[in-house]
C-alpha cells in the first residue's frame, strides 16, 4: 500500500531545525525521531513512548534540570549508524545556536539555558531558565544525524558552524533519517515521496511501502480527487464536503473536536490611546503603561463601549452560535465555553458555553446604561448610538459569514456593527497597533494542548506593535493563578487542573474574548485501509507503520 | 542588428535597477510584515517576534534592507579595500559568524524567509514546470489561433466564422478556475479518462513515459490556451480582413495563385504585424498568467510560488521572481521588436 495524502501548502524545509510550516512539519515528523514523545490515548507527553529516544526522565529538586535516560544502542539511522548522544547534543545546539535561520531558536533560548550529555551514564540533562510544569514541551525537539555534517563526537558539537544548514542540501534531500519513512524524492511544489524504513525506531515493521504527499492547493479539488480514489487519506477536508465522504460506502472517517477555533475579540482599551503594559515579571503585575512615544501612564484609557463587563457579556448572549455554526461550518463544530479546547485535560467539565439569550443581553445592556430608542437603535443617556467596527480577514469565507451573522444578530439588539473584511496582513498590522474596536480571528491550538494561556491573556503580552494580548485584557488574579498553575510543586496534574478550572472561570466571567466555536476535526481514508488502534484526536499518523489494506 | 541588441541590453540595466527599487519600496509599503505572519499563533511570545525581526534584519530602515538585498551580508573587498562591510551574525556563546549571503548583484538572491532555502533553487525547480505548461499552451494558442483567425476572415459571414467568433467571446469571458473545475468534473470525475491534476501520476515512480506527461498536460493546456486562442483568433481575423481588401492581394489572385497561397503566404505575413505585438507580453505572461490554472490542477509552477510568496511577504522570493519576470519582459519586447522587422520589411532595426 502506498499512502496518498494531500497538502494545501508547500513543503518548506525538510531539515527539522529549519522547518517552519505545516507542510514540512507533517513530513519531518515521519522521518526524524524526538527525544520524548506523545502518548496517543492520553494525548500527553509520557515516558516510554515507542520511538522516542529517551525512555524516561527525572526532575531535579529545584525543578530546573530534567535528566533523560537515553535508549542507548536501541535505534539506528537508516544508514545503519546508531543514534547516539552526539546526535542529541548536536541537534539541540543546532536549534539553540542562533547561527542558522531556525525559526524556533529564540523560543528555545528563552526556555532552555543549557543542554549537556553524559556518555558514561547515557543521559541528557536539559536545564531550563525557569522551573515550570510545561518545560517538557521544549524538550521534544526532533533529532538530526550529526554524522551527516561530519560531527562524530560530543567535543565537535560546540565548535561546529551551524550556519551551513542554511545552504546545504539536507533541506531538500534529507538522505539520513530515522522515522517510519525515509526520503526518496522531492519534486518542488508538487510532491514528496517517502518510502518505508524497515529500521524505524519503535516499529517492528513498516507495512505501507511508501507515503506520497501531494501538494494540491485547491481544497475542493482535494476532496474530488479523494472521492475519485486518486488519494486514499484526507486530513480535515472542507466542511461543506464532509457529508459526501460520510455517505460514501468506499470511505471511512473519524471525527473529533478539532484544534482550530475562532473568537471575537473586543478591545478593553481605547483604540485612540493605545498603550503597552509595563509588566513586572517578579510580581507578575502591571506597574504602569507607556504609549508608542514612551510616555508613561498609571492606567489604560478604557474602551468607551467594551470596558464594561456587562456589555461584553451582553454581546456574548446576543450571538446565536448554533445558527452561526450551522451557516458558517455546516454545524461541523462545537460551541466553546472559553478558550480551552473541549477535550483538553485542563477543561473544566462544569463550565458550559454561555447561552444565546437576547433578553438577558438587553437586560445587561439596560443595566449598563444603554436603551433601545423608538427607531430600534441602542443609545446611551446622551443619545449616542452603540456602534463599532468589526474586522476580519478577507477571503476567509467562514469568518466573513460569522461577521455578517454577528452584524445581523447584534443589529436586532439595536447595535450597529460596521463589518469590514480586510487583507490578512493588513488586519495583523491593525490588530498589533491596538487601534481597533473588535475583530474576528482564529487560533490553531498547539498539540498536545498547552494549558498555559500566558501568550493570549497575560498583560506581559500587551505590547503595542506586537503581542497577542492586543485587546489589553488584564486581571491580576489571572496572572497570579497562571504562574501558580505553571509552578505547582511536583506538577501534579489534578492539582494543576483545579487551578486551570479557576482560570477558565475567570476568563469566561471576564469575557476576555467573545467565545465562538472550535471547528470539528475530521480524518478519512478509503474503506480498505485498516487504521489499527487509531486514529485519536489530532493524531492521524501515530501508528501509520501498522496500517494495512485489504486491497493488498 | 548586433549594435541594436547591445544597445537594448545596456538600456535594460537601469530599467532592471529601477524595477528592483520600485518593487522593494512597494513591498515595504504593503501592510503587515513577514514575521507577523510567520509567528502568528497562540503560543508566540512578544520577545520571539522582536528577536526574529532583528535576526532577519527587518528592523532596519528600508534603504538598508534594499542595500542588503542588493549587496548581501558578505563583505565586498576590492584590492584589500572593504567597500561593503556586510553583516556579522551573533551566535551563541558570543561567536560571530560573517554572513555568506552574497546579494543580488553577485547573483545570490538569498534564502526564502519561510522555507529558509535559497530562492534561486526554488525558482529553478519550478521553472521547468511553468515553461512546459506555458510554452505548450502558447504554441497551441498561436498554432490554432492564427489559422482559425485567417479562415474566419476569408470565410467572413459563414457558419464557421460565426461559430469561431462566438466561441472566442465565450472563452475570453469564461474564468479559468471555472473552466478548470468543470473539465476536472467531466474528464476526471465523470468519465475518468484524464488525471485531475499534478504533473505526473500519484505513484511512487511518478511519470514513467511521455504518455503520462501528455495526459497530465492535456487539461491545463486546454484551459490555459483557450484564452490566447480566443484573443489571437479575433486579432488575426480583424487583421486578415484588412489585408484581404488590399490591392496586392487582388494582384495575387489575378496572377492565378491558389487560395491557400494567397491566404497563408501573402495575406498572413502582413496580418501578422499586429499579432507580433501580442508576443512581447505573452512571454512574461507565461510566468504569471498561469496562477489559477496551476492552483486548480496542482501544477508545480512558478505562478503559484509567486502568489504564495506575495501573500507571505517573503521578500527575497518575491524580489527574485520579480527580477526574473522583468528580465523575461525585457526579453519578450526585444523578441517582439525583432519579429516586427522580420514580418514587416518597412521596419529596420537600428
Amino acid at each position: 500500500m502506498i499512502i496518498q495524502g494531500a497538502a494545501g501548502t508547500s513543503f518548506g524545509n525538510l531539515n527539522p531545525v529549519l522547518c517552519n510550516d505545516s507542510g514540512c512539519t507533517d513530513v519531518v515528523t515521519f522521518m526524524f525521531p524526538s527525544l520524548i514523545g506523545v502518548d496517543p490515548p492520553s494525548s500527553s507527553i509520557q515516558p516510554n513512548v515507542d520511538g522516542a529516544l529517551a525512555s524516561d526522565w527525572t526532575i531535579s529538586e529545584d525543578g530546573l534540570t530534567y535528566t533523560f535516560n537515553f535508549r542507548e544502542g536501541e535505534y539506528t539511522w537508516n544508514d545503519g549508524t546508531p543514534i547516539s548522544l552526539v546526535d542529541v547534543a548536536f541537534s539541540f545546539e543546532a536549534y539553540l545556536s542562533g547561527e542558522n535561520d531556525s525559526p524556533v531558536t529564540d523560543l528555545y533560548q528563552f526556555f532552555i539555558s543549557d543542554v549537556a550529555v553524559d556518555e558514561a551514564t547515557q543521559t541528557v540533562s536539559i536545564t531550563f531558565n525557569e522551573a515550570t510544569c510545561e518545560n517538557l514541551r521544549y524538550a521534544g525537539v526532533q533529532i538530526v544525524p550529526a554524522h551527516y555534517w561530519g560531527v562524530a563526537s560530543v567535543d565537535e558539537v560546540e565548535p561546529f558552524d551551524y550556519s551551513v544548514m542554511d545552504t546545504d542540501d539536507f533541506a531538500t534531500n534529507p538522505a539520513i533519517s530515522a522515522g517510519a519513512f525515509q526520503f526518496r524524492e522531492l519534486v518542488e511544489g508538487e510532491r514528496i515521496v517517502l518510502e518505508a524504513n524497515q529500521n524505524a525506531p519503535g516499529a517492528e515493521a513498516v507495512i505501507p511501502e511508501g507515503y506520497l504527499y501531494t501538494l494540491i492547493p485547491d481544497q475542493t479539488v482535494i476532496v474530488e480527487r479523494f472521492l475519485a480514489g486518486e488519494l486514499n487519506v484526507i486530513d480535515t477536508p472542507q466542511v461543506a464536503e464532509r457529508d459526501r465522504i460520510r455517505e460514501s460506502a468506499d470511505h471511512q472517517f473519524f471525527e473529533f473536536a478539532g484544534n482550530s477555533w475562532d473568537y471575537l475579540a473586543l478591545n478593553f482599551a481605547d483604540p485612540e490611546n493605545p498603550r503597552s503594559a509595563v509588566y513586572d515579571t517578579e510580581t507578575n503585575t502591571v506597574t504602569g503603561y507607556t504609549d508608542i512615544d514612551g510616555n508613561e501612564y498609571d492606567s489604560e484609557v478604557p474602551h468607551p463601549l467594551f470596558a464594561d463587563t456587562r456589555v461584553r457579556r451582553a454581546i456574548q448572549h446576543g450571538i446565536d452560535l448554533d445558527a452561526i455554526m450551522e451557516r458558517a461550518v455546516f454545524g461541523e463544530g462545537e460551541v466553546m465555553a472559553s478558550s480551552v479546547n473541549p477535550v483538553a485535560w485542563s477543561k473544566s467539565p462544569d463550565i458550559q458555553p454561555i447561552p444565546y439569550d437576547p433578553e438577558m443581553a438587553m437586560q445587561l445592556l439596560n443595566e449598563a446604561g444603554w436603551t433601545m430608542n423608538d427607531s430600534g437603535v441602542l443609545v446611551n443617556e446622551a443619545g449616542e448610538p452603540f456602534e463599532f467596527e468589526l474586522l476580519t480577514n478577507a477571503g476567509n469565507t467562514r469568518r466573513e459569514q460569522i461577521g455578517e451573522l454577528v452584524q445581523d444578530q447584534l443589529g436586532q439588539l439595536g447595535i450597529t456593527v460596521d463589518f469590514v473584511a480586510i487583507d490578512f496582513n493588513q488586519l495583523l498590522e491593525v490588530i498589533d497597533s491596538q487601534e481597533w474596536d473588535a475583530f474576528i480571528l482564529g487560533w490553531l491550538a498547539a498539540f498536545p494542548f498547552n494549558p498555559d494561556q500566558t501568550q493570549l491573556f497575560s498583560a506581559s503580552q500587551d505590547v503595542v506593535g506586537t503581542g497577542n494580548n492586543a485587546q489589553s485584557y488584564y486581571n491580576p488574579e489571572f496572572e497570579r493563578l497562571t504562574r501558580e498553575a505553571l509552578t505547582v510543586p511536583g506538577c501534579d496534574i489534578e492539582e494543576r487542573a483545579a487551578i486551570y478550572h479557576q482560570l477558565e472561570q475567570i476568563l469566561q466571567d471576564d469575557q476576555a474574548y467573545i467565545w465562538l466555536f472550535v471547528q470539528g476535526g475530521f480524518y478519512a481514508s478509503s474503506a480498505d485501509i485498516d487504521w489499527g488502534e487509531g486514529p485519536f484526536p489530532n493524531q492521524l499518523w501515530w501508528n501509520v507503520d501498522e496500517w494495512t489494506t485489504s486491497a493488498n | 542588428m548586433t549594435k541594436f541588441l547591445v544597445r537594448r541590453i545596456l538600456q535594460a540595466i537601469p530599467t532592471l535597477f529601477g524595477i528592483s527599487i520600485i518593487s522593494f519600496l512597494l513591498m515595504d509599503q504593503a501592510p503587515g510584515d513577514p514575521v507577523a505572519a510567520m509567528t502568528f499563533g497562540p503560543d508566540t511570545r512578544v520577545e520571539q517576534v522582536d528577536d526574529l525581526m532583528e535576526r532577519y534584519g527587518l528592523n532596519e530602515p528600508v534603504h538598508m534592507r534594499y542595500l542588503r538585498w542588493l549587496l548581501g551580508d558578505k563583505p565586498i573587498e576590492i584590492l584589500g579595500v572593504e567597500l561593503w562591510e556586510g553583516r556579522r551574525i551573533e551566535g551563541r556563546r558570543d561567536r560571530v559568524i560573517v554572513g555568506d549571503y552574497a546579494g543580488a548583484i553577485r547573483g545570490d538572491f538569498g534564502n526564502s524567509l519561510f522555507t529558509r532555502r535559497p530562492v534561486d533553487g526554488m525558482i529553478a525547480q519550478r521553472l521547468t514546470a511553468t515553461a512546459e505548461l506555458g510554452v505548450i499552451s502558447l504554441l497551441v494558442g498561436f498554432g490554432l489561433g492564427i489559422p482559425l483567425g485567417i479562415l474566419a476572415a476569408v470565410w467572413q459571414g459563414s457558419l464557421f466564422d460565426n461559430f469561431t467568433r462566438i466561441a472566442a467571446v465565450f472563452f475570453s469571458a469564461v474564468p479559468n478556475f471555472w473552466l478548470g473545475l468543470i473539465l476536472i468534473l467531466i474528464f476526471g470525475v465523470q468519465l475518468g479518462i484524464l488525471p485531475m491534476g499534478n504533473r505526473c501520476p500519484l505513484t511512487i515512480e511518478g511519470c514513467e513515459n511521455v504518455t503520462d506527461r501528455a495526459q497530465h498536460l492535456f487539461l491545463p493546456v486546454l484551459v490555459l490556451s483557450t484564452g490566447t486562442l480566443a484573443v489571437l483568433s479575433r486579432y488575426m481575423r480583424a487583421a486578415t480582413l484588412d489585408v484581404l481588401n488590399q490591392d496586392y492581394i487582388r494582384t495575387a489572385r489575378a496572377k492565378g495563385l491558389k487560395n491557400g497561397t494567397v491566404w497563408f503566404v501573402h495575406a498572413s505575413r502582413n496580418a501578422l504585424v499586429p499579432v507580433a505585438t501580442i508576443i512581447g507580453p505573452a512571454i512574461p505572461g507565461i510566468l504569471g498568467g498561469a496562477l489559477i490554472t496551476e492552483t486548480i490542477f496542482a501544477w508545480p509552477g512558478i505562478g503559484r510560488l509567486a502568489y504564495e510568496s506575495v501573500l507571505r511577504q517573503d521578500y527575497p522570493l518575491v524580489m527574485a521572481i520579480v527580477m526574473f519576470g522583468s528580465v523575461l519582459t525585457v526579453l519578450g519586447y526585444l523578441i517582439s521588436d525583432i519579429l516586427y522587422a522580420l514580418v514587416d520589411p518597412r521596419i529596420r532595426l537600428s
